[in-house]
């Protein structure tokens, strides 16, 4: 009897490497240019920028049918912000942010006026993360080709953060970096994010191959990302490159 | 007078050679007051008055004035654009003795004074000062006052000191025709280059 018993179709383990940045919608401050360089008569705007790079390490158990796919592990992201003033007429410079402009950044109104002369200013802040991530493989008559659909979320801790200014003028103004950057949040200890997407794999499912994961970031769930405040909803994208490795 | 006009002469050479964009113009519109910059108290270098309802305001990307203090005046010149034509507007007006203007610093014991002048019955002098700038005989009524005076520290380092301020008056001509100024008002940025003392 135990002959005749179908063979039990096993479960399908995997590892990836994967690795993408992640492009958050942001809101650009409302900041009161006080003589930046276009001075006399120039029409100056906010340059903000904000950039994830993730990195992440996950194992992935796949049902028998090769449909269903649960996957977790270990994520690491660079979170890169940045707020200069541009001229409008710059507008299309291919860089965005143009290095040779400043513009002073008022430190004091009440006693006198006090000002420092600022051509940018950044934030780096590093997060370690843990993805969680529900796929669904699309049947494909291509045995190399797979098509998916996947959910997302995931919890980043904040483990690191360094504000920076870009002075004007170098020489010994570092110390005076938190008169400015104390205008600005700082991240919050833990972000957590949902997403929704898919993407595709090119190689034997039971051989190393190459996928590309694009998802739509939906929402921040909770916490600031600092000193560029996130739209609510819908609030970017993630483009991840990921390395399959199967195990077993 | 000729003593001043050299003086005036160098100062404006020393501001147009100047490369500190902070004592460039910075001009803003007042919508409440068509042609005439903001009143505001952050050294934009700017100043303007309507006589008899034509802007007087000031012009070039650097600071349009100075200041000369001798034993008994504070002289304040604005060089201006009015109907087509360069005018200066001239004050001279009594400043106690006490308040002790050696350099531009100084001028920071004016704020928080309520420092006002008014023209009459003080000897109050305004002069015009241009191609077609008419001679002003008398001053009716007037006042000219220094709402705010500030230092201005960049990059931790002394700047300039900030006077802003308002101005009006109603004078009477040679041939006596009335000259009507209003809605005056200044921001400007003094420092060496455009403050002299001759108290010394």
């Amino acid at each position: 009897m135990a002959q005749d018993a179908e063979p039990k179709t096993p479960w399908h383990h995997n590892l990836y490497v994967e690795l993408g940045p992640k492009y958050t919608a942001h809101l650009s401050p409302n900041l009161e240019p006080f003589r930046p360089t276009g001075g006399y008569g120039a029409y100056i705007n906010v340059n903000s920028r904000m950039r994830t790079w993730q990195a992440s390490a996950r194992y992935e158990i796949v049902s028998p049918s090769y449909h269903w796919a649960l996957r977790t592990g270990l994520q690491y992201g660079f979170n890169y912000k940045r707020i200069g003033y541009k001229q409008a007429e710059e507008k299309f410079h291919p860089a965005g942010y143009v290095d040779n402009e400043w513009y002073y950044f008022e430190v004091d109104n009440e006693q006198q006026l006090e000002y420092l002369r600022v051509k940018g200013i950044e934030q780096h802040s590093h997060y370690l993360g843990i993805p969680l991530e529900l796929r669904y493989y699309f049947n494909s008559s291509l045995e190399s080709f797979r098509m998916y659909l996947a959910a997302e979320t995931d919890m980043d801790f904040l483990v690191g953060n360094r504000n920076k200014v870009n002075f004007l003028n170098k020489d010994g103004m570092a110390p005076f970096a938190e008169q400015v950057t104390s205008h600005y949040a700082n991240p919050d200890p833990m972000n957590a994010s949902a997403y929704f997407g898919g993407g595709f794999q090119v190689g034997d499912r039971n051989g190393i191959g190459v996928g590309f994961n694009c998802l739509i970031h939906l929402f921040e769930i909770n916490g600031s990302t600092g000193m560029l405040p996130t739209k609510p909803k819908f609030a970017g994208s993630k483009l991840q490159v990921e390395l399959l490795i199967p195990i077993k | 007078m000729k003593k001043y006009i050299i003086i005036a002469m160098a100062l404006l050479a020393m501001t147009a050679c100047s490369k500190s964009d902070f004592k460039e113009t910075q001009y803003i519109d007042d919508p409440d007051y068509p042609g005439l910059p903001i009143y505001s108290e952050m050294g934009y270098n700017t100043f303007g008055a309507y006589i008899n309802e034509q802007v007087f305001y000031s012009i070039g990307s650097n600071r349009p004035f100075y200041l000369v203090a001798d034993r008994e005046n504070l002289t304040m010149t604005l060089y201006g654009w009015h109907n087509g034509s360069n005018l200066n507007m001239v004050f001279t007006f009594p400043i106690d003795s006490t308040y002790h203007l050696e350099d531009y610093h100084s001028l920071l014991a004016l704020d928080g004074k309520n420092f006002r002048i008014d023209m009459v019955p003080t000897s109050c002098n305004v002069r015009l000062e241009g191609p077609y700038a008419p001679n002003i005989e008398s001053i009716y009524s007037g006042y000219i006052r220094f709402e705010k005076v500030q230092q201005v520290i960049v990059d931790k380092t002394d700047a300039e000191v900030v006077i802003s301020g308002k101005f009006q008056f109603r004078a009477f001509t040679s041939d006596g025709t009335r000259i009507d100024v209003t809605g005056g008002r200044f921001d400007l940025g003094v420092d060496n280059a455009n403050f002299v003392n001759f108290r010394r």
